[in-house]
């Protein structure tokens, strides 16, 4: 009897230890410094009963009253288990669904960001990071970092992805950390799949975009020419609205004039930039696609303009003066004529775009990374007077209510 | 038997005069040693009683309906197979069909942006056919209705900037339940801001016609006034708005539904 205990131990000893050794060869990209939680932790926060509060809130929603900014941070705060992220999943749905929804804090966004990194709940931040109409999670590029990080020293990149087209869709790309860790996760991505939906060709290519446009380096410029590349296919497949209906993008048309741009620009600057082989092969096979099936999809767009989209598309063409079809075979001499000037000037980087990204990273990221943990400190002093401020104001205003009270209770038991 | 209509309901003291006459005949012949401008005031003006339960039945209703009164969201929701609006039963009108299906309202854009979109710009697709110049709204404040499932009905102040020329304060934001809007990227603001003022021909003024300007020296002589400079017309036009600028959304009424 005791054989068998002692090889149950062994094993349960063994699987403990493995997790540990396999862990320990993985590495985000963000250093510990940035990733420890420690000035967190430390911060000063108010030790709540989790079901005072719950309580509380409860009351007072079906009291129909507003319940406060602060009540919902104490309560995101103070979580300290897996089923009580449930429980706040839960009121930050109803305070997001309450009068005071505007007035949901930074530091509760970011707290709750950190609690479910804490309990292992990067599912459910993700889950409420996609809804965030619902509830209203929108972090800043901090706290996107370290969730983005998180997922990387997973290696679920799909995850990672998702995280990626959030911060796309809310326009966050300010930190020149964010930009370089979101650009990595894209190339990543890209090498593995080739074949994508129009619709996840669309957000690659807004994601690439709006990134690369920040970025003055061969990486910000190749990375604008792929997703004007990619933006550029899906709007003369699908159509202009296709593009930027529910996106950051712009309505104008010519999304591959503008790629053509860039290559140009490049050509024509005096400037160290290059230009990635992958990136103007990535053109030149969208421009192929788009060009040499012309006859064969002639027909089936026909079909298809005989369907719902019919009326769209031709609202649309009626806009446009001269539809894009029909500057393809331009486009295609442009591309051509731009691309031998890159090659005779020498401005195209043979390297693949995914280890220029790599290099840029291991370069960069360590300066970006102080200058955010600097801002971060900041932040959370700033965080930290408006909490007192806040505290302030609630007990100044329950002083009142209570004077008021007692001179009413006073004033019925004279009259 | 002829019953009085139900709008007289007969008062306790309306067939006084029958019951208590002999009791009242010395009080009234002291009201008519009075004088004559006396009874004519008590025959014209009956005693008006305080009602109060009909006050606080007043007070109960206008209370009940400001607390019942329909949201944003279920005066402005759309069944987009029909396009009528469940609220009213009204039918969009034909030129809007197509709009309601591709567009969106405002607070559908706000909703998906952190502090519902401060700071940035919305235009109209309107706009944006009808107009070469930017036409935009920068938006100061935003109230959503915290009643809608998914935060896509509300209220939105801003600054307006129609046509280049910008608005002095912030103001309500006309048409927020239009399918109408669009955001602005952040990377596109500049570039779509960007105005230069075209040159505007003021046309120069010119001589009157010899009857009214010999008309005008004449009075100028009889007033005394020795100014030797020509009359001149001004030639400028008077600047109307166009149709579509966003009148004052305070001015109008509380909405009571919609017109469509």
């Amino acid at each position: 009897m005791a054989a068998p205990m002692v090889r149950r131990w062994l094993l349960l000893a063994g699987k403990v230890t493995l997790p540990h050794l396999l862990q320990a060869g993985r590495r985000g990209l963000l250093s510990a410094a940035y990733v420890n939680n420690h000035k967190w932790e430390a911060r000063e926060k108010e030790h709540c009963h989790l079901a005072d509060l719950a309580s509380l809130m409860d009351q007072t929603y079906e009291r129909k009253l507003p319940v406060s900014s602060l009540t919902i941070s104490r309560f995101v705060d103070n979580v300290s288990s897996r089923e009580e992220i449930d429980h706040a999943e839960y009121y930050l749905y109803k305070f997001r669904h309450s009068p005071n929804c505007w007035y949901l804090r930074d530091w509760t966004i970011h707290t709750w960001i950190r609690q479910c990194l804490k309990y292992g709940a990067e599912d459910k931040a993700l889950y409420t990071l996609i809804n965030k109409v619902q509830y209203g999670i929108f972090p800043d590029n901090f706290t996107f970092n370290l969730l983005m990080d998180s997922f990387i020293k997973k290696e679920n990149y799909k995850d990672a992805l998702s995280v990626v087209f959030e911060i796309m869709m809310q326009e966050a790309f300010e930190a020149p950390s964010t930009q370089l860790l979101s650009l990595y996760v894209l190339y990543h991505c890209l090498e593995k799949k080739t074949d994508f939906s129009w619709e996840e060709e669309r957000n690659f290519g807004a994601s690439l975009l709006l990134p690369g446009l920040k970025q003055k380096n061969s990486v910000g410029l190749s990375s604008q020419l792929y997703g004007y590349a990619l933006l550029g296919k899906v709007e003369l497949q699908h159509g202009l609205r296709a593009v930027y209906h529910n996106m950051p993008l712009i309505w104008k048309p010519g999304y591959l004039d503008r790629a053509l741009q860039v290559m140009e620009k490049v050509a024509s600057s005096p400037e160290e930039g290059k230009l990635c082989r992958e990136a103007l092969d990535v053109l030149d096979g969208v421009l192929q696609t788009l060009v040499s099936p012309a006859e064969g999809a002639s027909e089936k767009q026909s079909q298809e303009s005989e369907d719902n989209q019919g009326s769209e598309n031709l609202v649309e063409q009626l806009d446009i003066e001269e539809p894009e079809q029909s500057k393809l075979p331009q486009y295609l001499e442009r591309f051509k004529t731009s691309q031998s000037k890159l090659q005779a000037l020498d401005r195209v980087e043979s390297k693949s775009l995914l280890t220029l990204t790599t290099q840029l990273v291991k370069e960069k990221l360590p300066a970006c990374e102080a200058e955010d943990l600097a801002a971060y400190e900041q932040k959370l002093q700033q965080w930290h007077q408006d909490l007192t401020q806040l505290i302030q104001r609630e007990r100044e205003q329950r002083e009142r209510a209570k004077q008021e009270h007692q001179a009413r209770k006073a004033a019925k038991t004279a009259a | 038997m002829a019953r009085p209509p139900l709008r007289f309901r007969p008062r306790p003291d309306a067939f006084g005069w029958d019951a208590g006459r002999f009791r009242r005949r010395p009080a009234l012949t002291a009201r008519a040693s009075g004088g004559a401008g006396v009874a004519a005031t008590t025959m014209a003006r009956k005693k008006v009683r305080p009602r109060l339960i009909a006050e606080l039945a007043r007070r109960v209703r206008a209370l009940r309906e400001q607390r019942e009164r329909p949201r944003d969201s279920q005066l402005y929701a759309l069944d987009y197979e029909t396009l009528t609006r469940p609220h009213s039963g009204r039918r969009l009108p034909a030129r809007a069909w197509a709009d309601a299906r591709r567009e969106s309202r405002l607070l559908q854009l706000l909703a998906r942006l952190p502090l519902f979109g401060l700071g940035r710009l919305v235009t109209r697709k309107s706009w944006l056919w009808q107009h070469d110049e930017p036409c935009y709204w920068r938006l100061t404040r935003v109230r959503p209705d915290y009643t809608a499932q998914n935060l896509d009905h509300g209220k939105a102040w801003g600054v307006l900037t129609f046509k280049g020329k910008t608005e002095a304060e912030a103001r309500e934001i006309e048409h927020v339940m239009y399918h109408d809007w669009r955001l602005v990227p952040k990377h596109e603001e500049a570039a779509f801001a960007a105005f230069t003022p075209g040159m505007e021909d003021r046309p120069r003024p010119v001589p009157y016609p010899p009857l009214l300007r010999a008309m005008i020296l004449a009075q100028r002589r009889k007033s005394g006034d020795t100014s030797a400079e020509e009359p001149l017309l001004n030639l400028e036009r008077t600047r109307a708005d166009p149709w579509d600028y966003p009148a004052q959304q305070e001015a109008k009424g509380r909405a009571r539904g919609t017109a469509v």
